[in-house]
Parts: structure tokens; C-alpha cells; sequence
């Protein structure tokens, strides 16, 4: 029997250098956030502020972040459970949500730095390509760069609605048209009439309705909260524009409720 | 023994980008920083090396392990391993013991080879790092902006060395032509004392604040670590070796053009120098009417003539 080193004995555990804590984790892709984050140092001044956007099981997390030493620090966040106070009770994670929370996090920015009525992004929501271009002789829009994390950026991604989203609220972040619903691969041509059907949730609306012809019980299923609710598949679009209509009106946080402070018990064992 | 090193050939795209990463290049990358602790080191020291890590953002590497058999100033070997294998030219390394309390040894490399290395005992007791300064730092990857009072850092040929070895320690990106003020974040100062030869690091973020003209009024807010650093030993590099590390490749120099200048308005200027010309030999543009040999009015030329006039009579 041949003798066969231990590549793995006690001197290499002793030397194993781990990688950094959030690459353990596997949440951040360093090499993106390189990029986002280190400016060319010849036009290093403002600082590079990065648009995040992560979508998890049950909501939608909108910050808009800046990088420095210490750590990052968060200017402004939205996320898709702040929504209900807006209208939007239900399919809090679907793309008219993302959407919405998009929106929301652009608008209490912009009022944060109070950019907000020079810069109104556009009520008119068609779905198609817009920029925020800057107001001659105003401060110049708010700008950031999207940062998806480790999502896979398909076209029709919830994260590109976060953007859209953003963007329409005033925001200056670049982008184009290729990875939003309504682009098509072979024809290289952006159909912004379905982008602006996915913004207002039509899409879901279109299989509640052909669902409920063709299997109740499903349906009954699959929506049973909608059907609780009562929200009906053609009331859609004017509860998404409602929303967008409530979220420019007031876009601020919510203040936290805080309970009384429960008196401490301390039970001492003699 | 001799070690056979096997030459590293790379097998994916990836490695082979990684390797000319690390190939010695016409401008070269940033230096980085190799952070790394001795076999003994206390609480003080290792809060030191994050701090040093971290001010240096991107551009260094922290080892965590301890590493045993590392005497600096005896036997080098060890450390530029390291610093060849994770491609580092600065090195910051810690300890503690009883005869060389709190410890911290700074050095800086030539092809991997250790240049100039400066060992300094910390005040424990004036110490403050990062952490506790609670205000907003600055980006990572910032140029600093250094300072540095004190005559000695003029006069003294050890102590040049040492400004010097700073400036290289702390510069970060070189490989651009300007900067834009408003990034100029945080400023690093070194301050010799002529009497105790204390040195005092201190770190300040800069804030532009509005003043009544186009200047802006600056205030410093201390941020960064607040080292008082007693030098103990130095091993600085051999005049020879020195001189070597200031050569430049010849690809790099400024190319000088010769007989072209720029007048004050901005206005490029030539000079031609001509060789000697035969005027009766020259190049001109061949008129007809100039020849020589010019042919006389013949017969057809004149009844040529008589025609134009009769046409243009009428």
C-alpha cells in the first residue's frame, strides 16, 4: 500500500485562513460590491450610494446604503410590510409590491434631502424608458447604483420592478430596458404596454380570472386571502394607482409605537 | 534540503488573471499591507493591527492566525514568504512580551524583499483606536493627505527614511494626474518631538464648511487611531540596494520631442531644419507660359486667333 500525505492534518488546520464572515454566510459577493462601492480616485467626491434591493420569502427590503470604513450606513429604507398602510394589503411580494416599495423608498429619500419637489419622477406610469434628468439650476438628482446582491437578474426580476420603481419616484439610477417584463430576446424589442401590466399587478390579475373559470376549488385555494378580503382581480389597477397616489402624498416613516416600559422584575435567589 | 518549487501554470482564465495581477508592471498596483501577529501578542496590539488593516481599507490583507518563529530583525525569510504568497509590500507585524512590550514592527518590501523596517513600542496608556472615536470615518480606499511636523524629519537621514517609509506606507493609488479636493477625506499627521523622539500619529477627517468666499473654512475632527509611538530599532536598506529600488524602466521616462515648442498663446511650434538645396534643380508647379522654349505664333495659331475675334465682334 502506497503511503498517501494527509493534505489535511494538524498544521493546516492550525494555518486554515477563513474567508471573511459574510463570505462564510454566503450573503455578499465581494467582487460586486467592490465595484459598487470603491470610486476611481480621480473623481472621488460624492459618495457612491448603492440602491438594495433583496427579496425574501415573505417581503421586500429597499436601503439605500453608503460604504465607509466602519461599516456601511443607511440613508433611507422601504420595505413591502409598510405597504398595507398605503392600501396594499395583500401580495406583498410580488412585482406591482416591488414596485410600490421601489417608489416608496425614492420618494422618502428625496424628502430626506428634500430634492423631493424638484425631482417627482413621473405619475404617469406607461412602463416604458424614463430618466430623472437633471433640473438646470437645482441641486442635481439623487444618484445610486443598484445592487442586486446574489439574485439571478433575469428579465421580468422582482428587483428590476424595486428599480422601476425608484426610478419613476425621482431617483437617478442607470439602467435600460432589457431585463424589465416585456422585453423580448429574439425580437431585441421592449414592449412597455406588459411592463406597465406587471407594475399595476394585471398579471396576477389575468390568472385569478382564468383560474377561477376554469378550477374554483384551486382558485379558492390559491387566493383564499384575496377572496377573504374581497379584493376582485379587476380592482387591481385602481388599488396600485391608489397607492402610488398615497405613497407620493406621504411617504414619511410611520412613527414607532413604543409601549409603556414593562417595570422589571428581578427575582433574587438568596 | 532544497525545496523544489514547482512554476505555477495557470489552468482556468481566472488564474491566469490573477497571475498577471501580480507580475511586475510599467505603473504598478497599489501597495498593499500585510497585517499579521506574532506568537504572543496582548489585547492593545491586536486592536492595533485591525485598526492599521482597516485604514489602509482595500488595499491590505489580515492574516488571523498567530505565527510562530517569526523573528524580524534576525531572519526575514519567513515574512516575505508571506508577502509573496498574498502579494503584499507593506508589512505591519505585532507582539507582546516581557522584553519588547507592545511591539509593532513596520516594514516595507522590494521584490519581496524586506526594504527598511522600523519597530516601535506603543503608549498603552494614550492609545485610543477606531472604535473609540463615535463619528462618521471616512470611504475605504481614500487617499489620505499627510503631514509631517518636526525638523528631524529633515535634517536626519534615519528619520527621512522614516517619512519616506511613511508616505509609502499610507499613500494608497498612485497611478492617477489629479484629485478632486472634495475627496481629500481624512489627514494623517506624524509629529517628531526633537527632545523625547516621540512620535505621535494622529488621524482627522476633514470638513469643508462654509466660509464668506469661495474658500471653505476647514475644521479637523479626530478620528482615527491615537498612536504615541516610541522608535526602537531600525534596519534600514544598504545605499546600494536602495539606489536600485529608485530605478525606473526606461519605458516610463518622459520621451523628450525635439523641435517642437508651445508659444504663450498656446500655439504649437515646429522647426525644420532643411539640408542644402540646388535652387536651379528644384520642384515647382509647371506653368506653361514660363518654359523656356516657348513654341512662336505659327499658322494654325493664327487662324485660331482671327476665329475667337470674329465671335466675340458679334
Amino acid at each position: 500500500m502506497a503511503f498517501v500525505k494527509v493534505v489535511k492534518n494538524k498544521a493546516y488546520f492550525k494555518r486554515y485562513q477563513v474567508k471573511s464572515k459574510r463570505r462564510r454566510q454566503g450573503k455578499t459577493d465581494f467582487y460586486a460590491r467592490h465595484a459598487l462601492i470603491h470610486q476611481d480616485k480621480n473623481k472621488y467626491n460624492t459618495p457612491k450610494y448603492r440602491l438594495i434591493v433583496r427579496i425574501t420569502n415573505k417581503d421586500i427590503v429597499c436601503q439605500i446604503a453608503y460604504a465607509r470604513i466602519e461599516g456601511d450606513y443607511i440613508i433611507a429604507s422601504a420595505y413591502a410590510h409598510e405597504l398595507p398602510r398605503y392600501g396594499v394589503k395583500l401580495g406583498l411580494t410580488n412585482y406591482a409590491a416591488a414596485y410600490c416599495t421601489g417608489l416608496l423608498l425614492a420618494r422618502r429619500t428625496l424628502q430626506k434631502h428634500k430634492l423631493d419637489s424638484i425631482y417627482k419622477g413621473t405619475t404617469d406610469v406607461t412602463g416604458g424608458q424614463f430618466e430623472n434628468e437633471a433640473v438646470v439650476g437645482e441641486k442635481r438628482p439623487f444618484r445610486c447604483y443598484l445592487d442586486v446582491g446574489l439574485a439571478r437578474t433575469t428579465t421580468g426580476a422582482k428587483v428590476f420592478g424595486a428599480l422601476k420603481g425608484a426610478v419613476d419616484g425621482g431617483l437617478d439610477i442607470p439602467h435600460s430596458t432589457r431585463r424589465f417584463p416585456g422585453y423580448s430576446q429574439e425580437s431585441k424589442k421592449f414592449n412597455a404596454d406588459v411592463h406597465r401590466q406587471h407594475i399595476f399587478g394585471l398579471h396576477v390579475a389575468n390568472y385569478m380570472t382564468a383560474l377561477k373559470e376554469e378550477n374554483s376549488d384551486l382558485y379558492a385555494k390559491q387566493f383564499s386571502r384575496f377572496v377573504k378580503a374581497g379584493i376582485e382581480p379587476t380592482s387591481f389597477e385602481a388599488l396600485y394607482k391608489a397607492a402610488h397616489a398615497a405613497i407620493r402624498a406621504d411617504p414619511s416613516l410611520s412613527p414607532k409605537k413604543t409601549d409603556a416600559p414593562k417595570p422589571k422584575r428581578y427575582i433574587i435567589f438568596l | 534540503m532544497v525545496k523544489l518549487q514547482r512554476i505555477q501554470r495557470p489552468k482556468t482564465q481566472r488564474g491566469k488573471r490573477a497571475l498577471k495581477e501580480r507580475e511586475p508592471k510599467l505603473i504598478e498596483n497599489a501597495r498593499s499591507s500585510l497585517c499579521i501577529r506574532g506568537n504572543k501578542t496582548n489585547n492593545i496590539m491586536k486592536i492595533l493591527l485591525k485598526d492599521l488593516h482597516l485604514l489602509k481599507s482595500p488595499y491590505s490583507k489580515m492574516y488571523q492566525k498567530k505565527n510562530p518563529d517569526i523573528f524580524p530583525f534576525e531572519n526575514t525569510s519567513k515574512l516575505e514568504w508571506y508577502c509573496q504568497k498574498s502579494d503584499c509590500s507593506l508589512l505591519a507585524y505585532v507582539t507582546h512580551s516581557k522584553k519588547r512590550p507592545n511591539n509593532l514592527v513596520l516594514a516595507r518590501l522590494h521584490n519581496h524583499i524586506v526594504m527598511d523596517m522600523f519597530e516601535f513600542e506603543l503608549n498603552r496608556q494614550t492609545f485610543r483606536s477606531l472604535d473609540d472615536f463615535k463619528c462618521v470615518k471616512f470611504a475605504p480606499g481614500n487617499k489620505p493627505c499627510l503631514i509631517f511636523h518636526g525638523e528631524l524629519f529633515d535634517s536626519e537621514a534615519e528619520y527621512k527614511r522614516l517619512k519616506c517609509f511613511f508616505t509609502d506606507f499610507f499613500r494608497g493609488e498612485t497611478n492617477m494626474k489629479e484629485i478632486d479636493l472634495n475627496g481629500l477625506e481624512h489627514v494623517i499627521t506624524f509629529t517628531l518631538d526633537i527632545q523625547t523622539k516621540l512620535l505621535t500619529i494622529r488621524v482627522f477627517h476633514i470638513e469643508l464648511k462654509k466660509s464668506g468666499h469661495r474658500i471653505p473654512r476647514i475644521e479637523l475632527n479626530e478620528i482615527g487611531p491615537h498612536l504615541d509611538l516610541t522608535i526602537r530599532r531600525t534596519k534600514l536598506a544598504s545605499d546600494d540596494f536602495y539606489k536600485k529600488t529608485l530605478k525606473q524602466p526606461d519605458a516610463i521616462k518622459a520621451k523628450k520631442v525635439k523641435n517642437v515648442s508651445t508659444n504663450e498663446l498656446g500655439t504649437k511650434m515646429g522647426r525644420i531644419h532643411m539640408e542644402k538645396q540646388d535652387f536651379n534643380q528644384l520642384q515647382t508647379r509647371k506653368m506653361k507660359g514660363l518654359k523656356r522654349n516657348l513654341p512662336t505664333d505659327d499658322d494654325q495659331t493664327q487662324e485660331k486667333r482671327k476665329k475667337i475675334d470674329q465671335t466675340n465682334k458679334e
